[in-house]
């Protein structure tokens, strides 16, 4: 939405008022509010929040995966055009995995740990195309040695114990990447990794984006790493987008509260030993929700107004919902 | 090691990137605060070793009958580390996954009996006090976990997890306990009304501080903080450093502040401590290491971490896995890894030796210059 209106590309994924809900005894809550985004192809997006903000959930939305006390319940998801709400599970089975894939974050969760790798990876292959074995295990190899993992051809016969955290996530990442689908999601894959497997991650995503044209959904709460690695950023609260737009924008000037807090609380923008700047109160329930502006309980700009809900406010490559946004020249310091 | 505080502007962000990236050590002949008159270490830690062993089982002896030659597992957790602590000072002991910097932080707390070495306090060797004094001394030292949810007992209610303790060692009477909790619990900025509660009714942020304000009820002079914000989100992990900073200023704490955050160490330390496998390969005032960090494994630490000035830049890449603690690599450490090896450093282990005075770093670059 703050993409430049290009008709000659089609965006690979197109998310128009995504909402989902869960109900609980306590009451509904909406796990996703709202959502709109578009991702075009070749694009790397963050999807940046703190827990509960929806951002995973927003993931597994698109991704047709939210099961029961939880339920897409408006929106469109609109995937090269088709919408993605509208398949049977059949169709979506065949979409999953092969045209979209995602990635969790923990590997040792998602690698099944008594298949071997090499039984894992074919699988995913012939689940979606009718190859040889041989051609299988081929794709494998390759999708191995893509994701820097060294002497894939003995790899591929081990189990995921016989794997370190970085190499399982590089597993992951390359079972990902066997059908070459038109977007990954990603869900804080590198969260528990340490910081040099991380940069050695982030490098060959950022690598594999660019040279294969694959859309890269990044979700995550360090808005260090998508300062990096995305070309655009949502920002999440509440299930809602409260900001989008350029990185380069967003985290220059962010014009919504929460943003801007969350920017000004990064240790790095403080002075050392000095007390950082913080977003006071914590982050509400969703079951308890502010009327109006979910922020507006611990935002220092609230006012009276605040208490109706704000619209998006698009100006330029940015848009936020906010009714007192932060200036374009006021620097988080 | 200096204990004296440098103050100064911070480099910019770019600044910090390209010296990160320097290949070569820039020992710059500044005036480093001098190491002379030292006051003397609230905590010091010599040549302490911690290793684990996981002995042979029962089939391996009977293998080894028939000339198997199975070995116990020996893992070097920490390996010679020397660390001395003055009054006062934020230290940060930063390093990556199995480099050994939590043990070394229980150690320091007496959580872990040590291999090898001796462990100080305001200058008398724990190790040769009788149980009953060292308890005492021990209790000025106290730990911070990493996870608020499994270091509460879930089935404990507030006043008994941070009241107990004191009872214990006499400090109020039981009588006085609530009274006691409430001020700490107005100390770390919670509500006295929460004092009834079980650990469950709380958010991450409320835990972290009730495991704080535990730690605080027997008055320590000395706190390890081992991964202290890592598990929560960034707001509220700004509201918690704040209470850190906040404490630190009004009870004249001394932190031991583990992380793997460099950000979050940058901000807050003094002087910072880097481990890699069991061994420190780098100490030296936070300016001096964020600014001209000297150890090849520090500078790609600090390159590999994501910053939010930085934008599109190519993720500089280490090569290389974090080796098994296990099998360490012979020589240095970081050899396999290291974009400047040498022969030598497979070979030969690099002594922790001071580049300018106050900073030091285990690195035979250092020797070529």
């Amino acid at each position: 939405m703050h993409m430049p209106p290009d008709i000659t590309v089609q965006p690979t994924l197109e998310v128009r008022h995504l909402t989902t809900q869960f109900s609980a005894r306590a009451g509904i809550a909406t796990a996703v509010n709202d959502v709109s985004f578009a991702v075009m192809p070749g694009q790397i997006m963050g999807l940046v929040g703190e827990s509960g903000s929806g951002k995973s959930m927003t993931g597994y939305s698109i991704m047709g995966l939210i099961a029961a006390p939880g339920k897409v319940v408006g929106g469109d998801v609109l995937f090269k055009g088709t919408d993605l709400r509208t398949l049977g599970p059949e169709a979506m089975r065949s979409i999953r995995g092969d045209r979209i894939a995602m990635i969790f974050q923990d590997p040792m969760m998602t690698l099944n740990p008594v298949l071997r790798i090499d039984t894992q990876m074919m699988e995913a292959v012939q689940a979606h195309h009718a190859v040889s074995r041989e051609t299988a295990r081929a794709m494998a190899r390759d999708a191995l040695a893509r994701v820097g993992i060294p002497s894939p051809d003995a790899r591929l016969l081990a189990y995921p114990h016989q794997f370190s955290g970085g190499m399982r996530q590089r597993v992951a990442i390359a079972i990902a990447l066997l059908n070459k689908p038109d977007l990954i999601i990603c869900d804080e894959p590198t969260t528990a990794l340490d910081v040099t497997i991380q940069g050695q991650i982030l490098f060959e995503m950022q690598k594999l984006c660019r040279e294969s044209g694959t859309a890269l959904i990044w979700i995550t709460h360090d808005l260090s790493v998508v300062a990096g690695l995305a070309d655009t950023v949502c920002v999440m609260y509440a299930g809602q987008i409260v900001e989008s737009g350029s990185v380069t924008r967003v985290l220059a000037a962010p014009r919504h509260p929460y943003t801007f807090g969350l920017i000004a609380s990064a240790p790095s923008r403080n002075p050392r030993g000095k007390p950082l700047h913080q977003i006071a109160g914590m982050t509400p329930s969703l079951l308890q929700l502010p009327s109006g502006c979910p922020f507006r309980t611990r935002c220092e700009r609230a006012t009276a107004l605040c208490s109706t809900a704000p619209p998006m406010t698009v100006v330029d490559d940015q848009a936020f919902r906010c009714f007192h946004p932060v200036g374009p020249d006021e620097v988080a310091t | 090691m200096s204990a004296s505080k440098v103050t100064g502007v911070l480099p910019d962000a770019d600044q910090m990137q390209q010296a990160a990236l320097q290949p070569q050590p820039q020992p710059q002949p500044q005036p480093q605060p001098q190491p002379q008159p030292q006051p003397q270490p609230l905590l010091e830690l010599r040549h302490v070793s911690k290793r684990f062993t996981k002995p042979i089982d029962a089939a391996a002896r009977l293998a080894n009958l028939f000339g198997a030659g199975m070995e116990p597992e020996v893992v070097h957790a920490v390996d010679d580390v020397s660390l001395s602590i003055a009054p006062g000072e934020v230290v940060g002991l930063v390093g990556e996954s199995g480099c050994g910097k939590s043990t070394l932080g229980r150690i320091a707390v007496g959580l872990h009996a040590m291999t090898e070495g001796q462990r100080f306090w305001r200058g008398e060797q724990l190790e040769l006090l009788d149980a009953a004094t060292r308890r005492r001394k021990q209790l000025a030292i106290q730990m911070i976990f990493q996870d608020p949810t499994a270091s509460l007992n879930p089935r404990m209610r507030v006043q008994d997890i941070i009241g107990e303790a004191p009872v214990v060692h006499g400090m109020v009477s039981a009588a006085g306990q609530k009274e006691y909790v409430e001020q700490l619990l107005a100390r770390v900025g919670l509500d006295a009304s929460i004092i009834r509660r079980f650990p469950h009714q709380f958010s991450g942020g409320q835990r972290a501080r009730i495991g704080i304000a535990r730690a605080l009820a027997v008055k320590p002079s000395f706190l390890v903080c081992d991964e202290a914000v890592a598990a929560l989100d960034v707001s509220i992990q700004a509201q918690v450093l704040n209470l850190f900073i906040k404490l630190r200023d009004e009870l004249s704490l001394t932190y031991l502040f583990i992380s793997h955050d460099l950000g979050v160490v940058r901000h807050l330390a003094d002087r910072v401590v880097i481990l890699y496998l069991g061994r420190i390969v780098e100490a030296a005032s936070a300016d001096a290491v964020f600014s001209m960090a000297n150890h090849p494994y520090t500078q790609a630490l600090l390159a590999s971490a994501p910053k939010l000035e930085v934008r599109k830049l190519e993720f500089f890449a280490v090569k290389g896995e974090i080796p098994s603690p296990l099998h360490p690599p012979s020589g240095c450490h970081f050899h396999p890894r290291c974009p400047h090896a040498m022969p030598r450093c497979a070979v030969e282990v690099p002594a922790l030796k001071a580049v300018v005075p106050g900073h030091l770093s285990a690195c035979h670059l250092n020797d070529q210059a």
